[in-house]
């Protein structure tokens, strides 16, 4: 049933939308995609990485597939030969920097300065790619952020957030989520973002008010064995054992920590940002269940030795959609697909295999 | 024959809908309205078709940009017959996909063949890949090495002249034995409190054996021997390059296996890509063992020299066994059993 949106924004500013509520649902299941999963490993095994970009390709048109407003379902339009060739470069650029940095100090040195100079035309063009690749009802969204920004986003601030000692961190990761949300287009149609530099602060400091309260405890567990190995016969036996445990706790400790920040930042986004007009979003994810479902995660990776990775991702992508929520205009199939064609997966797949990390939250 | 299928129609770049029919020739298709009005059409061959994924609907992508949503529950074999040059083989992949049985045997699979890659498949490659590096590029590594190391973790040798002397010469007399012209091997003495007793080999030829090392093998300048010979099989092997190699295509191996990581499970395959480099690491010294245990009758040193020094630099400590899964380097008690046992061997030989 339809219900009428009432925007909580309660100034002066024009009503983002005065729209509909329309059902956002995900109808993936787990047992369907461990098919899909399996497969996508088996076969990039058996040919040696070739059959990843199929595989890629695939799972994205599961999950791009399977979420749906109303009966309108997502496309994920690349191809696997796009992304095959995307990572076949990035495969030897990457070898040719791991070489030079080896033997080539002295260059390698300059190419890290280069690659840092690269880095935000990567993520430029890997958002772009991967914005021009998601289409819904046969329109395409769009991501039309320049070099110049994003060298200041990505590079300039957070450099000199360091003489403000990190103060300004939280300011320069607001900007960077108003670059990638402003920047943003579906059709011809701009999405708009009015995020606030205090609940930065506040996600900011929660995070780390959880991060300290959880470091405490989990030092207090670790005094315990820190005893153990004072034990000089049992330094030997356990220690390089009990490190990876240790770094196992520290690492799952970390995400659990990040998903407060991640939570806060999302609700904001998505309740601040709308089309004009068109579009309004909202997000409703308590921190809570949030971390639990993080920790769960964790856990059942960790005793399938990662096979419940297929469950995992299933139900991650019910728990945000059921708590994410959009309401539009009646108009909205009038928006137009504006966007020239071609386009390369080079970028996004140079970025994925050197661990550039871009998405929002 | 003529086929008609059901549809949604959204034209060239536009959010808009209808619902259409697509009558199906062998050649072309043609789209007509609910009201029987044609929307469209074109040739099949110009079309393509998404392949079955998971219970999503199917879509018929028209050369303009146009496409059409298929309705679900019908039968579109013939409509894949017809457009089947345009990628369409997957539908055997959602086949695959689809098979309890072959989830069962992929399981099975998965771990066997990663095995086998990780113990033959990456290891020929790199040594093969290895070959066709240029000598000159691996002095090149030697001087750049020792440039940074000297000024890091190395200091100028405490030994007297004398022993180093000493110790080149029985070095240039083994390596005389040993005949392999296309190396140029080099020994160096450096004092390095921080690694201990120790000895090193850089790719282009460069050993480095560390006073901590001479001084323990005191009065055993044959098992300083031993472990030079050791290090001159890695040199031999190419080995250090070959380890390089094979982290490098392990690690983006494991990248694309594994996909989209974050936090725990990213921590994880860390660990793995650890484990397996320490894995090959092993294959590795146990080669340069096997060098230094083989020359005996070319070198005169002999296993036992290499036991020797083995045992004097673990220092009797034991280890316990999950070290060995743990570890870059075998454990020195089955090192030294082994050269015990080739020298037990050899002398039944003679």
């Amino acid at each position: 049933m339809d219900t009428e949106h009432v925007s909580s924004n309660e100034n002066d500013a024009p009503q983002p939308v005065q729209g509909f509520e329309r059902a956002l649902t995900f109808s993936g299941n787990a047992k369907e995609f461990f098919g899909i999963w399996i497969v996508n490993v088996l076969l990039t095994i058996v040919t040696l990485g070739i059959y990843s970009a199929w595989a890629k390709v695939r799972t994205n048109q599961y999950f791009y597939g399977n979420t749906a407003i109303e009966n309108d379902r997502f496309t994920y339009l690349a191809t696997p030969i796009q992304i095959l060739k995307g990572r076949i470069i990035a495969v030897l650029f990457f070898i040719t920097f791991a070489l030079v940095v080896n033997f080539f100090p002295v260059v390698g040195a300059f190419m890290n300065l280069v690659f840092l100079l690269l880095m935000p035309l990567l993520i430029c063009m890997s958002l772009r790619f991967n914005m021009r690749m998601t289409s819904f009802r046969n329109v395409r969204f769009d991501f039309t952020g320049r070099y110049g920004r994003a060298f200041a986003v990505f590079i300039l601030y957070p450099f000199l957030s360091v003489f403000t000692l990190y103060l300004a961190f939280p300011l320069v990761l607001k900007k960077m989520d108003e670059f990638i949300v402003d920047n943003t287009k579906f059709g011809n149609q701009q999405f708009v973002s009015e995020l606030e530099t205090p609940t930065y602060y506040v996600a900011a400091i929660a995070t780390i008010c959880v991060g300290f309260v959880g470091g405490l405890i989990i030092s207090a567990f670790n005094f315990g064995s820190l005893v153990v190995m004072d034990n000089p016969e049992a330094v030997n036996d356990g220690l390089q054992f009990q490190l990876i445990i240790f770094g196992l706790l520290m690492a799952g400790f970390f995400q659990i920590i990040q998903t407060v920040y991640r939570t806060m930042i999302r609700n904001h986004i998505y309740n601040n940002t709308f089309i004009p007009e068109k579009v309004d979003l909202e997000s409703d994810v308590k921190i809570s269940d949030a971390m639990g479902l993080v920790a769960t995660n964790l856990l059942a990776l960790v005793f399938t030795f990662g096979l419940a990775y297929a469950w995992v991702k299933v139900r991650t992508a019910h728990f945000y959609i059921e708590r994410t929520k959009i309401f539009t205009s009646s108009d909205i199939d009038t928006i137009i697909d504006d966007i020239a064609q071609s386009d390369s997966a080079l970028a996004e797949e140079v970025s994925d295999l050197f661990d550039v990390d871009i998405a929002l939250t | 024959m003529t086929k008609a299928y059901k549809g949604a129609y959204f034209a060239p770049r536009s959010g808009k809908s209808i619902d259409v029919q697509i009558e199906v020739n062998d050649y072309y298709c043609a789209l007509l309205s609910d009201d029987g009005e044609g929307v469209t059409q074109c040739n099949l061959i110009d079309c393509k078709l998404t392949s079955q994924i998971g219970q999503i609907p199917r879509e018929l992508w028209l050369p303009d940009g146009d496409k059409v949503v298929l309705a679900q529950g019908q039968d579109l074999s013939s409509l894949e017959q017809a457009i089947k040059h345009n990628g369409n083989g997957t539908g055997v992949l959602h086949w695959l996909e689809s098979q309890k049985k072959f989830w069962l045997l992929s399981l099975l699979l998965v771990p066997i063949l990663f095995y086998f890659i990780v113990t033959f498949v990456i290891p020929a490659a790199a040594k093969s890949a290895v070959k066709v590096l240029p000598h000159e590029i691996a002095l090149n590594i030697d001087n750049r090495s020792m440039d940074v190391m000297d000024r890091t973790l190395l200091e100028s040798s405490q030994l007297s002249l004398d022993k180093q002397a000493k110790l080149s010469r029985q070095f240039s007399r083994l390596v005389d034995k040993l005949a392999m012209s296309d190396k140029s091997l080099k020994l160096l003495f450096r004092d390095a409190p921080s690694i201990g007793a120790n000895a090193f080999a850089l790719p282009g030829g460069t050993i480095v054996v560390t006073d901590d090392l001479v001084e323990l093998l005191e009065d055993h300048d044959d098992a300083v021997m031993a472990i030079i010979l050791h290090e001159i099989g890695h040199i031999e092997h190419q080995h250090g390059l070959q380890l390089m190699t094979e982290s490098l295509a392990t690690s983006i191996m494991l990248t694309y296996i594994l996909g989209d990581l974050d936090g725990i499970a990213e921590y994880l395959s860390g660990i793995a890509l650890t484990g397996l480099q320490n894995n090959f690491s092993r294959q590795l010294e146990m080669e340069a063992d096997e060098f230094a245990l083989s020359m005996e009758s070319k070198t005169g040193i002999s296993p036992m020299d290499f036991a020797l020094a083995m045992e004097k630099l673990s220092g009797g400590e034991n280890q316990p066994d999950i070290a060995k899964y743990l570890s870059s380097h075998p454990l020195a008690k089955d090192r030294i059993e082994a050269a015990k046992e080739r020298a037990k061997n050899s002398d039944v030989a003679d």
